[in-house]
């Protein structure tokens, strides 16, 4: 689970604490930082996985605009029965300046199992005894290249971790109905909903299974999520519907995903993300995920999350504006990100202020005195 | 999309109460979709405040709902350091002050009063012999695992015939015959 997410001189981001439980509801107004702390988490994420350079994610203009350090730090503090701690230190260097890693560290029960730090790497066994050094290029993660060995098993156990973070925002104008491969990532957008699926659903055909039973009481007359060939590889999503009919027993006809409405498509994705996401090591962050669906939906799909969360574990961060999100969650797990003009983001705990609702409070834009 | 209609609305005090009830209700054959919870969402004052203040509009929307298609009010209140029939009558004097008439033998509202408050009913119906003088708000046995088993052993005991164990507390004993009043 993701305890504690620190980051400094990124954007709105100044010596930022934030401290996380196993559910959460990030409420606050626009420009409080909501969504600029996914794509902080995003960019980590993509830099220690080896998806991008740092300067391609770290570019000068992400530094805090009304200060001129050189240095962004970012950690992320994991419980995975050990205590991690990743570090990231980031500076420019060259003509013309280019983002660099000048710290780079992994720490399990704070002691070293990784660390690369101006340019030199240090490997640590399982004991926490320095194997290896070797020099390594300052522009690239080295966390990203380390593979895994019986010796640096408590080391993959955090790069494991990792590649279960998702920061997610749900665009249904983006998902296609068509796939060409199975895809174990969803997007950040879940454009790939249908690439995506198609990997998960091979994977898990329990959850495939439950997520159609899902929709079968979401969905009047649904009766399946298909995958149909298209050409050598590729398929076609379809759900399958039915009306009822008095005359005669209801016959199933397809529908292409991209036909279904905005609201169905993000629904079944929201469910889906509930069967094959929520689980035990697996930390979702949503930005407003009611986005598009109607309000009778919203508690419904709460109320699933916080049973297959007991059930499986697993930990979400929900990002929304949304009364009915906030007036559910906000009480006990909510989270309130503030700023005083462009100054940096700060968060506390919601607490109620008035006889007021949470939705009521921030609409009379009353939060901000807690 | 399918219309979801709600037709067992939750009024409640916290998320322990609404966890026990929504699995209860889950065992007897509800889903999410036709539960809705109404809990306490700020600083309306206590949970129980907030039970006892929207009990009345709650019961009159049922009542109205009613005439339309199936629906039932549960309204959980904990009893905390008072009776139990002390907390009944403030909620029937709610309804006597918001002008509607006093619960029928037959209506589908259901009072549930635990003493002195739900985690005991959830100790309890996990076999673990309990008072109802302590407060076990914060007593570490009350978790997720614990709520599910007691909605389970509370889905038993509200079965036709159960066989209510000797440990059973007075407060929900004598609620058990209230969940006669959900016509599922």
């Amino acid at each position: 689970m993701l305890k504690r997410v620190y980051i400094d001189n990124f954007r709105c981001f100044v010596n930022f604490e934030l401290p996380l439980t196993q559910e959460q509801l990030i409420l606050g107004s626009n420009g409080t930082g909501k969504s600029t702390l996914l794509d902080a988490l995003r960019a980590v994420k993509a830099l220690v996985t080896g998806d991008a350079r740092p300067d391609e994610l770290f570019p000068y203009s992400s530094r805090t605009r009304w200060q001129s350090l050189p240095q962004q730090t970012f950690e992320l503090q994991v419980d995975l029965v050990e205590s991690y701690r990743l570090r990231l230190e980031l500076d420019s260097w060259g003509s013309p300046q280019k983002t660099r890693i000048k710290r780079e560290v992994v720490l399990c029960n704070e002691r070293p199992v990784f660390e690369f730090v101006n340019g030199e790497v240090h490997l640590f066994n399982n004991d926490f005894q320095h194997k290896v050094t070797y020099p390594f290029d300052w522009f690239r993660s080295a966390l990203a290249t380390v593979q895994p060995r019986p010796e640096n098993a408590l080391l993959m156990k955090f790069k494991n971790w990792i590649e279960t973070l998702h920061c997610l925002e749900l665009n249904p104008h983006t998902m296609s109905k068509v796939t060409e491969r199975e895809e174990i990532e969803p997007a950040p957008d879940m454009s790939n909903f249908a690439s995506w699926y198609r990997h998960a659903s091979q994977e898990r055909a329990d959850s495939a299974s439950r997520l159609q039973d899902d929709l079968s009481q979401i969905i009047p007359g649904f009766e399946s999520l298909d995958l149909v060939l298209a050409g050598a590889n590729s398929r076609i999503l379809e759900a399958k519907i039915a009306f009822p009919s008095s005359d005669s027993p209801p016959a199933g006809y397809p529908i292409a995903f991209d036909e279904l409405s905005d609201g169905q498509r993000v629904l079944i994705s929201l469910y889906a993300l509930l069967n094959f996401m929520v689980d035990r090591n697996t930390c979702l962050f949503l930005d407003e995920p009611e986005n598009y669906i109607a309000i009778p939906e919203i508690q419904p799909w709460l109320m699933e999350l916080q049973d297959r969360i007991e059930d499986r574990g697993g930990q979400i961060i929900l990002i929304s504006h949304h009364p009915e999100m906030l007036n559910y969650l906000a009480p006990e797990l909510g989270l309130v990100f503030e700023r005083s003009g462009p100054g940096p983001v700060r968060v506390r705990n919601y607490t109620p202020t008035s006889s007021l609702s949470p939705s009521e409070q921030v609409a009379r834009g009353w939060s901000i005195d807690g | 999309m399918a219309e979801r209609i709600a037709n067992i609305v939750l009024l409640v005090e916290d998320r322990n109460q609404e966890n026990l009830l929504r699995h209860y209700l889950q065992g007897r054959g509800h889903n999410s979709r036709n539960i809705r919870v109404q809990k306490i969402t700020g600083g309306q004052g206590s949970g129980e405040q907030f039970v006892r203040d929207s009990y009345a509009s709650e019961v009159r929307a049922i009542r109205s709902q009613v005439t339309r298609t199936k629906a039932c009010l549960i309204a959980m209140i904990d009893a905390d350091s008072g009776s139990v029939e002390d907390r009944q009558r403030q909620i029937e004097r709610a309804l006597r002050d918001a002008e509607e008439s006093a619960r029928g033998p037959l209506e589908p509202i259901l009072n549930l009063i635990p003493k002195r408050n739900v985690e005991t009913w959830i100790l309890c119906l996990n076999s673990l012999r309990v008072d109802e003088q302590s407060d076990y708000r914060h007593d570490a046995r009350v978790s997720v695992h614990s709520i599910k088993q007691a909605a389970g052993t509370l889905f038993s005991w509200t079965r036709p015939n159960a066989d209510i164990p000797g440990t059973c507390v007075a407060s929900l004993r004598e609620c058990l015959p209230e969940f006669d009043r959900i016509q599922d």
